[in-house]
């Protein structure tokens, strides 16, 4: 269709392998932590997960952490962007 | 594609028999030793503590026979 050359959304995420990553539930939940991978489900592996509800801090983890796409609403690439 | 196809390849072979955390929609989080595992994200844990959210909530029951979790059902599977 265009002639520019078109970023996919995937490859976002792709560029965010490495990097830390904020990902946001379709409930009050998220978790922040390093992109490892995913798959075409957009099923996400990351590394040193925090896992916050409704804001609050409730769990650390060391190691990897595979998370079901299932309920991904959102991931932003960085860190949590700040609340005003 | 490589890279995608193995992340949560290699995460599933990697961690049979390893302390996990495993939490369900539900917010129910069960630490134990992760027995098997299948595409599907079903689960079969052993020596199996239940949790609401987090550990320090206290703990709900212990299981001492292998578990099953229906992968429909699972939020995360974490190392511990």
């Amino acid at each position: 269709m265009s002639s520019v050359s078109e970023i996919l959304p995937l490859e976002v995420i792709d560029k965010t392998i490495g990097q830390e990553v904020t990902i946001l539930l379709k409930d009050y939940r998220e978790f922040f932590g390093t992109l490892v991978g995913f798959d075409d489900y957009v099923n996400v592996v990351i590394e040193n997960a925090v896992e916050y509800l409704e804001d609050q801090e409730i769990k650390r983890f060391q190691g990897k952490m595979l998370l079901t796409g299932n309920n991904i609403a959102m991931l932003i690439p960085g860190g949590k962007p700040a609340s005003n | 594609m490589e890279s995608k196809a193995t992340a949560s390849g290699s995460f599933l072979e990697n961690i049979i028999g390893k302390p996990v955390y495993v939490k369900l929609f539900s917010g129910i989080l069960y630490q134990g030793k992760l027995e098997s595992i299948d595409g599907f994200m079903n689960v079969t844990m052993s020596q199996v503590s239940e949790h609401y959210e987090a550990e320090e909530n206290g703990t709900l029951h212990k299981y001492p026979s292998e578990v099953f979790l229906r992968g429909s059902q699972v939020l995360y599977i974490s190392e511990k």
